[in-house]
């Protein structure tokens, strides 16, 4: 006998502008994390390297 | 790229981070997972925000899959829950926190031959009456034949634990099924005395 289960499944079809509003979502989000990146690691990294002391002269 | 399986593009996913390989893995599954959340929704709407969300969070969480289950597997255990958490009411996450006494394991697969007896009809208005937890974990078993460790896994609760719930919804699906029947059956009766 026939799992009735299976036989309620709706036979609808996801609508096809929601591939393209995910696509560009997961770009933000992506570019999101690049700038993070960028700042927590260049930007910072910039920022210590001016405020450090010079090296004492010899 | 349809001869890669789904958990070579999900390695392909991770390594590189091409969209190509993501809107492979989408297009094999959107309609599925649309139809699921739509099951759960009863509402086009709400069901394409649901299936939104459930693939953003899909694509953030793809560095978890562990490949321990398959993708598809994977997939919708994030799907069910995604659903049942939206649709749970406060009150209800109340009762499902924490049950001590939910290691009985008197759940049998033999149990299921009544299941497959009921009429889809009806048995679609039956499920609509439980609530998503219940439905989610019916559907997990019985549509998408996931296994009770699997379930276990996706839900972090015990394989007993799991049994148990299962076996209080089928009871209670059997309850709501039955009820709709005897409606029916009486609203039959009563057309039919009327019309005499």
């Amino acid at each position: 006998m026939a799992n009735p289960f299976k036989l309620i499944e709706p036979e609808d079809q996801c609508p096809p502008e929601l591939k393209n509003q995910i696509v560009s979502e997961l770009d933000s989000i992506r570019n999101s994390l690049k700038v993070i990146e960028l700042y927590s690691g260049d930007f910072f990294a910039a920022i210590f390297s001016i405020l450090a002391p010079p090296p004492a002269a010899e | 790229m349809k001869h890669l399986s789904d958990e070579e593009l999900v390695q392909l996913y991770i390594s590189t981070q091409r969209n190509s390989y993501f809107e492979a893995l989408y297009t094999r599954y959107c309609d599925k997972v649309y139809r699921k959340c739509l099951s759960f929704t009863k509402n086009k709407e709400r069901a394409e925000d649901f299936t939104h969300d459930i693939f953003i969070r899909v694509a953030t969480k793809l560095g978890s899959f562990r490949e321990q289950a398959k993708f598809s597997t994977w997939l919708y255990s994030v799907t069910y829950n995604y659903c049942m958490d939206q649709l749970r009411s406060p009150k209800q996450k109340e009762v499902y926190s924490d049950d001590p006494y939910e290691t009985l394991s008197n759940y049998a697969e033999d149990d299921d031959a009544d299941v497959a007896e009921m009429e889809a009809q009806r048995l679609n208005n039956a499920l609509d009456l439980l609530n998503p937890d219940e439905r989610g974990l019916l559907m997990m078993k019985y549509q998408d034949d996931i296994s009770i460790r699997e379930i276990a896994d996706s839900q972090q609760l015990t394989e007993s634990a799991v049994k148990m719930r299962l076996l209080r919804a089928k009871d209670k699906l059997r309850k709501k099924y039955l009820e709709t029947l005897i409606f029916w059956l009486l609203v039959g009766l009563k057309l039919l005395t009327s019309w005499k």
